[in-house]
């Protein structure tokens, strides 16, 4: 048994800080894992165990924020992993964290409750045989994506919770397996985001180039950047932020994401995926804000959005579509309020983000509720709610209202700011863009709110709203109602916070009518989007006009997917599946790296072999019977002496370690020389079809073919001989080894400097190697298994 | 290769291994091995139980499920290791020992469990899936 005497004593007692963020970042894992085992007979218990965990989870969160007094940042955790590159596992509690994961908990929370009801109809709907506790296990998972995102500290940790919130998001757009339009709008949508996240990666390894950090606090207390570099690095971070919130060109995943079962859409929608792009803008806005890219990359995309977006919103026929393109187009318009570049734009798109949503949570519960009850995803066939559902037709008017625009409401003042902050800078392009983006706001949500409870409804008495879908609803409702009243009620929970970490500045948030031309501009578009629906809708206005209106955008990303495709396509034809080809350009690639880099670097210095390293007649033996066993493997003739003779020569190796007085390296050698014979024999046996005692392998140690086999090998021995040669250079008091195993007993307490370095000099790296292998190996035995071997 | 010798030999060899298995966990800091060799050893053992006994005789002595099961107990094991320490505001894998009646468990100890839960849970779930021929 250990005898370790370093690290924390749990009898004597450390101290035991409980942190509620830090418990709040923990738990919706936690959930995660106890659903994902859950038993299949409690399957319908699945809801309660989710629901309770998201509970915990806001009541945790919302008691940090509420009980933290002021805008400083607080490290919640701070380990370095590789310090001399930067790297660290680091989550913060920041302003604009705070308003995030206040988002993202409670309308989680709110989304997990409705979905009680919902889901276990829908899966029968849609006949799909899967199981609830997934369902919320990834919505969990989610949620602690989005958590990790918001608090990361270090933007590359950011970089990976950015990724595994894309990954949470295709299971749950999936979810519907038995579908083959999920199947595909799941995979569009991780393709696009995916594109967008690695354009992402390069600008923040272009930012940590020129900063020299990555950390949140450092970055967004920087002066701004400029330059060509700065530009490029600004591109790129635009492009990643782009594409996670579906604006142009990156629009078309949101469409097939509708596919998912709506309560992913109302969280997906309003404050998770969508939402990152906002954040993503909001951490880097010190940095880049000064660039020309910014405010050029930024406009231009958003004024296409707020147009083409709220256009094509309002040709939709489906519900969920409807509400999707409109969030294409409120997002434009924050965007434009982050592409003015000022603190009076970044004021007015975080006031813009916060109230979007809520509200747009709201109407994709509602579009859910009217599914629910309808059996309907069309407008058109969804008609006369309103006779029988009046309370959802209340709550459908103040939230459609508000999107919309209208005043004295949320989204009247949203609007509102963004244009007296476009106004204020001279930016009359976006101002004309927001403008009429607005009118069109307001002819989709009368449509919505028309087509679905205005009209002659089915003959018959409809079913009730069950309380689990009505009452998120009517709280959200109620919260767009209160905003409308007292617009300002969320500055100081987190809102001033958020826009004092972007902007430097604190801000005092009033939002106002005043009546003066903007408001009574503004106020005429919405008459003028009013008076064009009702004008349609009469008939008024010709049919051919309405239908040249595209359901789609017509650029952008369906042809960037398509170009994708075609790449796609054109790599996967160099693959031939004969591994001994992939085996051969690898090699060639490695070893034609290795001359350039050894080239470009020469001269190198290198250190000659000093007598105490003279080798000794054991150890030359044991080396002479590697190469014995090497050269014999060139001329076995059946799988199973091929494979004897590997086992061999791996023993030998193992001696080698052994006299090198390296033993445990020995030791994990020979077991996994045995489980390498053990594995070829089984998988030849499997795969082949054949009996690997009696079946000889194919011959190929003639002609050119066998001849330019034998160079590369020779060629890649070399090359590895002269790397290894050439890595002794360093003097010997400078060895990483020679460090570790002169401190090894003293700092950890383990006399075995191996088990030292792997559970704990580098027990992170340990613990992403096993995860990684253990899932790839299970992975592997999944498709084995699903699909038996079949011979070649 | 089922008669009554070979089938002593590999219960026999699969109990020795055990007894090292479990040795090279306990007393990694130590000797040579860690959680990863002990884990390659199990499963090399209970590979020779497939092979000797034949995969449907040894899958009910061995179930791939239990295996399975084991692999992700492993990495729960780890991911736990990862984030206790957090809650009393140590750093993530910062390592603790538990008071024992006779003397003190290491989280390292742990760490190799779980790395040996992992690794034989899952290499021998994926070489069970291979299947039998059809004859």
């Amino acid at each position: 048994m250990r005898m370790s005497s370093i690290g924390t004593d749990l009898a004597t007692g450390s101290s035991a800080t409980s942190d509620p963020w830090l418990l709040g970042l923990v738990l919706p894992w936690l959930g995660f894992l106890a659903l994902a085992v859950l038993p299949r007979r409690w399957d319908r218990r699945s809801n309660v165990l989710a629901v309770s965990c998201s509970a915990t989870t806001t009541g945790l969160v919302t008691h940090a924020v509420t009980s933290s007094d002021d805008a400083r940042v607080v490290d919640i955790v701070h380990t370095d992993w590789l310090g001399e590159l930067g790297l660290s596992l680091h989550f913060i509690r920041d302003g604009l964290s705070e308003l995030f994961a206040l988002l993202v908990v409670w309308i989680s929370l709110l989304v997990l409750v409705f979905a009680r009801e919902y889901l276990p109809e829908a899966n029968r709907h849609e006949r799909s045989d899967r199981r609830q506790s997934t369902f919320h296990a990834l919505m969990l998972a989610f949620t602690g994506a989005m958590l990790a995102t918001v608090s990361s500290g270090n933007l590359v940790q950011l970089y990976f919770a950015w990724e595994l919130t894309g990954i949470a998001s295709y299971l749950l757009i999936g979810y519907w397996r038995n579908l083959p339009q999920a199947r595909s709008g799941a995979a569009r949508a991780l393709g696009l985001t995916t594109a967008g996240g690695l354009a992402l990666l390069i600008g923040l390894l272009l930012s940590g180039s020129m900063t020299h950090t990555w950390d949140v606090r450092a970055v967004m207390s920087s002066s701004p950047l400029h330059g060509g570099l700065a530009e490029i690095c600004a591109g790129l971070i635009i492009v990643g932020a782009l594409a996670k919130s579906a604006q142009f060109p990156f629009s078309n995943w949101l469409p097939g994401a509708m596919l998912a079962p709506t309560p992913v859409s109302a969280f997906l929608h309003s404050c998770a995926l969508v939402a990152l792009g906002v954040l993503l803008l909001a951490r880097t806005f010190p940095l880049l804000h000064a660039t020309a890219t910014w405010h050029i990359l930024l406009g231009t995309t958003g004024i296409v959005g707020a147009l083409a977006g709220g256009l094509v919103a309002a040709r939709q026929v489906e519900i969920k579509s409807l509400l999707a393109w409109s969030t294409v187009a409120m997002y434009a318009f924050i965007f434009l309020g982050f592409s003015l570049g000022t603190s009076t734009g970044v004021r007015a798109a975080m006031y813009a983000f916060f109230i979007h949503a809520f509200v747009k949570a709201g109407l994709f519960l509602i579009g859910g509720a009217v599914i629910h009850l309808t059996g309907q995803k069309e407008l058109e066939q969804a008609r006369g709610l309103g006779k029988t559902h009046r309370q959802l037709a209340a709550y459908a008017i103040i939230l459609g209202l508000s999107l919309g625009g209208v005043p004295l409401t949320g989204g009247f003042y949203f609007k509102e700011g963004l244009l007296r902050a476009a106004r204020a800078e001279g930016a009359w392009l976006l101002l004309g863009a927001m403008l009429v983006g607005g009118g069109f706001s307001i002819v989709y949500m009368i449509r919505f709110l028309h087509e679905i409870f205005v009209g002659p409804g089915e003959v018959g008495p409809r079913r009730a709203l069950p309380w689990t879908m009505s009452l998120p609803i009517a709280l959200i409702a109620a919260l767009a109602l209160f905003t409308g009243i007292f617009p300002e009620w969320m500055a100081p929970l987190g809102l001033e916070d958020a826009i004092c970490q972007v902007t430097g500045t604190v801000p005092r948030i009033h939002v106002s009518i005043e009546p003066n031309p903007l408001f009574f501009t503004s106020l005429a578009v919405l008459a003028a989007g009013a008076v064009l629906w009702f004008s349609w809708h009469r008939g008024w206005l010709p049919r051919r006009w309405w239908e040249r209106i595209p359901e789609r955008f017509p650029l952008g990303g369906a042809r960037l997917l398509g170009a994708y495709e075609r790449i796609a396509s054109a790599c996967l034809r160099l693959h031939a599946g004969d591994l001994t080809r992939y085996l051969r350009r690898l090699l060639v690639s490695g070893l034609l790296l290795a001359v350039i880099g050894v080239t470009a670097a020469w001269p190198m210095p290198v250190r000659h072999a000093s007598p105490e390293e003279a080798v000794s007649p054991s150890l030359l033996l044991a080396m002479g019977i590697v190469v014995l066993t090497t050269a014999a493997n060139l001329f076995t003739r059946s799988f199973v002496s091929f494979s004897l003779t590997l086992t061999l020569l791996g023993f030998s190796l193992a001696a080698v370690f052994l006299l090198l007085h390296a033993p445990d390296v020995a030791l994990a050698q020979v077991l996994v020389e045995m489980l390498a014979t053990l594995s070829v024999i089984l998988a030849v046996r499997q795969s082949m079809r054949v009996d690997p005692l009696s079946t000889p392998l194919r011959d190929r140690l003639t002609g050119g073919a066998s001849f330019a086999r034998g160079a590369i090998a020779l060629g890649v021995g070399i090359a590895a001989g002269v790397g290894t040669w050439l890595a002794r250079a360093d003097p010997p008091g400078a060895r990483v080894g020679e460090r570790v195993a002169a401190h090894t007993q003293a700092l950890t307490g383990a006399k075995a400097s191996v088990a030292a370095i792997l559970t704990d000099f580098r027990g992170l790296d340990t613990l992403g190697e096993i995860l990684v292998f253990t899932i790839a190996v299970l992975a592997v035995a999944t498709l084995y298994r699903r699909e038996g071997v079949r011979s070649e | 290769m089922n008669d009554l010798l070979a089938r002593f030999t590999i219960d026999l060899i699969l109990a020795v291994s055990w007894v090292i298995a479990w040795q090279q966990i306990l007393y990694a800091d130590e000797l040579p091995g860690d959680g990863f060799t002990a884990g390659v050893l199990m499963l090399v053992t209970v590979m020779l139980q497939f092979v000797v006994r034949g995969s449907t005789i040894a899958s009910s002595a061995f179930p791939p499920r239990f295996f399975f099961g084991c692999a992700v107990t492993g990495l729960v094991v780890l991911f736990a290791l990862f984030v206790l320490p957090l809650t009393w505001g140590a750093h993530p894998l910062e390592h603790f020992h538990v008071p024992l009646m006779i003397g003190q468990l290491s989280s390292r100890t742990l760490f190799d469990l779980g790395i040996f839960l992992a690794i034989a849970g899952s290499l021998v779930t994926s070489l069970t899936s291979l299947r039998e021929p059809e004859s």
